[in-house]
């Protein structure tokens, strides 16, 4: 196997330690993904999630074990920080809040601005971002931020993380809050950013219909630790599994299941829509 | 239907003015009735319309044309506001911002010091309304430590604790993870089954399809209505509006493609299972004879 | 260096420590009316063993509050260099003004007499009196009850038109959204440092680019703020809120014979502090 991107072994974090408040957010957490993947972290509320991407680009150092990203040591405290959040783009929950510029072009521009880079370059890269993201350059980079819509403040947000070209993009509930239609959409953007770009995926989410949709491999979390890991088809087939740690199913699971109860021969990973209708039909039309 | 309605939308259009000569409208001449008891559903995308409309039914926005009537009351009479948002409570999207206080039971009681209710009425309905929403252990805990469908179960006691006949909820699941959710659609549907009206503005499909009556918005007006599996059964139209339907009419519409015997209408999970029991145990019938 | 972002989190507005003792328990308006009236005899005492006196009162309310006295120790930390300053400025400049007492050395406006020493050494003295007694008040009383004390305390100002209810409500929302604001400023820290932001690292006279080093961030905050007022407003009209109609109170007072007892301690105690002669 091929070293991973981003490796994490038996990372532990307690916050405010030392404090009557302490709280361990993670408990000798390791994980693995490989460069090309797109992985869901997915876990109830409080599993230490969040915590543990905010390790991927140095937001929070290692307190114990060890956090390496394309071979560099995110535990050493001389490794170059910049170098680090610029090859792993962190897109923070609700990041419409953190656009402060009037104008999207400049907003999508502050990271490579920030790096120095020639004001072509800059260009070029703003505009790469955009196209990215299903903005166009020419029409949009002279709109002002306030007058979008949620959905539009989205992608210009996640434009202004690509714009750093990471190789690595992490997103914590990157469609939370958004209507049908711009959800369908930037997930489209973000499989497309993922299969034909090349970017390593890794999200956090709360809604299953996007991790089976999206991701190639889940891992589950739980209290601080990691519970198991698998694609899709195996996490969504482990009935026990996702009743013990509380993570919610698919509608379409939840339909497969039932029909298991009452005694049918189906095969529970079959969670996409499509693939839950042949499966009733392969049923009844026998 | 012969029974008086509790919120009666007439011909109200609404305008946000922009700037002096600019105005966008909003609703578009929206007729709409709520009856004592119904679980109505209003849907469409961001933009369509349907913040707004849920905004007029407790008076926070009058109509610039058209009326607001709620239990015959104008919404537009200043003086007798009060009646109509003790009447019809509102809960909104994001849980942080309508916290008032900093403990808990205070924050149920706003709502009720505001309308002047005495201090042994004022218990009585503080303990009924965190009990009707599960939250007594918590009244003396400062609410942000709580999460966030607890917060939005606060949320709804502050409202139940002014005995509202009419509940509405304003994408108050959004924000919610799958258990939060579940949390509040339980809190909902109980209420519902009480005898509460409810509204309620959501993207949930599966939210929707326990309503009694749906209403889908599109560009200021009502584009389609009826009950869910008649509303449902639009897949297409849906889908050219930007709106999804549940997991269990998709499948169900699948199946049905293949094989016309299975019924399309269904908008349940549990009716797609019984729909396949019904067909399994006919071919198992037809084999057997 | 791994907790470059957490400050936030250890936020705490008021510094409540539950210790169940009976001045948690006092009613909270008659404790911050008995604090008051002990604040305002510190202010007046000036003799040496009036301040011992009302030092070791403030050492007693440690122990019956039963909150440990490093608690107040590090409250008056901060204020040292504050203590300091006032200190060489009254040696230096007040015996000229107040001409009593000995004068020990006088050059032009510079004179140091017992009187200045005196006062040194008594403003000292009220200085940790007067933070011993806010961290045993703030420490025994939560924040809710602050705000109702006060805003009770305030009452009698509605007779002329002081917006007593308003003021109460601003001061309980804003504490209600400081833990809030303070996630917030948190995540958008975070999140512009992973764009290649970075605060305060350029050098100090830079004063101009490091403001503007800021503007990521404060211009956010102040967003979320304003999109966070808008929907507060709408949920508070919702709840028929109407600025300066009168309302009832959920949370009822009743004075017992302890909060009683209290204030009349404290005003004892004022009196004993302020007779003292020497």
């Amino acid at each position: 196997m091929t070293q991973p991107i981003v490796d994490v072994q038996k990372l532990s974090h307690v916050y405010m330690q030392g404090t009557p408040l302490s709280h361990v957010a993670l408990n000798e957490v390791s994980l693995q993904v490989q460069a090309g993947e797109c992985l869901a972290i997915i876990g109830h509320t409080g599993s230490g999630k969040s915590t543990l991407i905010q390790h991927f680009n140095g937001l929070i150092r290692p307190q114990s074990g060890k956090v390496i990203v394309n071979g560099m040591d995110v535990s050493q405290p001389k490794i170059d920080i910049r170098s680090l959040r610029r090859q792993v783009g962190l897109v923070f929950q609700n990041p419409e809040d953190q656009l402060f510029e009037k104008l999207v072009g400049d907003d999508v521009a502050y990271g490579p601005f920030k790096m120095g880079l020639p004001l072509e370059e800059v260009k070029n890269r703003v505009k790469w971002a955009m196209d990215l993201v299903g903005l166009n350059f020419q029409e949009m980079k002279d709109r002002p931020t306030y007058a979008l819509s949620g959905g539009q403040k989205r992608k210009v947000a996640l434009a202004g993380v690509l714009s750093l070209q990471p190789k690595v993009l992490v997103l914590d509930e990157p469609t939370a809050g958004l209507d049908p239609r711009s959800r369908l959409e930037l997930l489209g953007r973000i499989r497309r950013l993922n299969r034909e770009e090349g970017l390593t995926v890794i999200f956090v989410s709360h809604n299953m219909e996007e991790v089976s949709q999206l991701a190639d491999r889940v891992y589950v979390m739980a209290n601080g630790k990691a519970v198991c890991e698998g694609t899709p088809r195996q996490i969504f087939g482990n009935q026990e599994l996702l009743r013990e740690h509380h993570i919610g199913t698919p509608e379409s699971v939840d339909i497969l299941y039932r029909l298991r109860e009452r005694g049918y021969d189906i095969n529970p990973g079959a969670f996409l829509p499509e693939e839950t209708a042949c499966e009733i039909l392969k049923l009844i039309q026998r | 239907m012969s029974m008086e309605p509790i919120i009666r939308v007439e011909n109200v259009s609404f305008t946000y003015q922009v700037s002096q000569d600019q105005q966008i409208p909003v609703l578009q001449n929206i007729s709409l009735e709520v009856y004592p008891g119904e679980y109505l559903a209003i849907i469409g995308h961001n933009g369509s319309g349907k913040s707004t409309l849920s905004k007029h039914l407790n008076g926070i926005l009058t109509p610039k044309e058209g009326d607001v009537l709620v239990n015959g009351i104008n919404t537009k009479e200043k003086a007798r506001i009060h009646e109509v948002r003790s009447r019809v409570g509102m809960v909104f999207q994001h849980p942080d911002n309508q916290i008032v206080a900093t403990i808990v039971e205070d924050d149920v009681a706003f709502g009720l010091e505001n309308i002047g209710v005495g201090l042994e009425e004022m218990k009585e309905r503080v303990d009924f309304a965190l009990e009707a929403v599960g939250m007594s252990a918590f009244r003396h805990r400062p609410p942000h430590h709580l999460s966030g469908g607890q917060k939005q179960r606060i949320a709804i006691a502050g409202i139940l604790a002014m005995k509202p006949q009419c509940l509405v909820l304003d994408e108050a699941t959004s924000m919610l993870d799958s258990y939060g959710r579940q949390d509040i659609l339980a809190v909902v549907r109980k209420l519902h089954g009480e005898g509460m009206t409810i509204v309620t503005v959501t993207h949930h499909m599966s939210e929707v399809a326990e309503a009694d009556r749906v209403v889908v918005m599109e560009g200021g007006q009502i584009v389609l209505e009826g009950t869910p599996r008649e509303v449902f059964a639009h897949q297409d139209r849906l889908r050219e509006l930007h709106l999804d339907v549940p997991d269990a009419s998709r499948i169900a519409a699948l199946v049905h493609a293949e094989l016309p015997a299975f019924a399309p209408d269904l908008i349940h999970n549990a009716e797609v299972v019984a729909e396949v029991g019904r067909l399994y145990v006919r071919q198992a019938e037809a084999s057997g004879s | 260096m791994s907790a470059e972002f957490e400050l936030t989190r250890n936020i705490t507005i008021g510094q409540y420590l539950p210790t169940a003792s009976v001045v948690h328990r006092l009613d909270p308006r008659f404790k911050l009316g008995a604090f008051a009236i002990l604040i305002v005899a510190i202010a007046i005492c000036n003799t040496y063993v009036g301040n011992l006196f009302a030092l070791a009162v403030c050492l007693w309310l440690f122990q019956v509050s039963k909150i440990p006295l490093h608690y107040g120790i590090s409250g008056i930390k901060p204020a040292i260099p504050f203590i300091i300053i006032l200190a060489i400025m009254q040696l230096l400049f007040y015996g000229e003004i107040a001409n009593g007492g000995t004068v020990y050395f006088q050059y032009g406006i510079i004179s140091i007499s017992s009187e200045s020493i005196r006062l040194v050494i008594v403003s000292a003295m009220r200085f940790v009196e007067v933070i011993f007694l806010s961290s045993v008040l703030t420490l025994s009383t939560s924040t809710t009850e602050l705000t109702h004390g006060m805003e009770r305390l305030l009452g009698p100002l509605e007779k002329v038109k002081f917006p007593v209810h308003a003021f109460a409500l601003i001061i309980t929302i804003a504490i209600r959204f400081v833990p809030t604001f303070a996630m917030e400023m948190e995540k958008m820290m975070k999140a512009q440092a992973s764009r290649g932001a970075d605060f305060g690292t350029g050098e100090w006279w830079r004063i101009v680019q490091r403001t503007k080093d800021m503007f990521p961030i404060i211009i956010p905050l102040f967003n979320v703020a304003l999109s966070r007022a808008e929907d507060l407003i709408l949920a508070m009209e919702a709840r028929c809120y109407m600025p300066g109609a009168s309302r009832t109170r959920y949370t009822q007072y009743k004075a017992k014979g302890i909060d009683y007892a209290a204030l009349g301690a404290s005003v004892v105690i004022s009196v004993v502090m302020l007779g003292i002669p020497w």
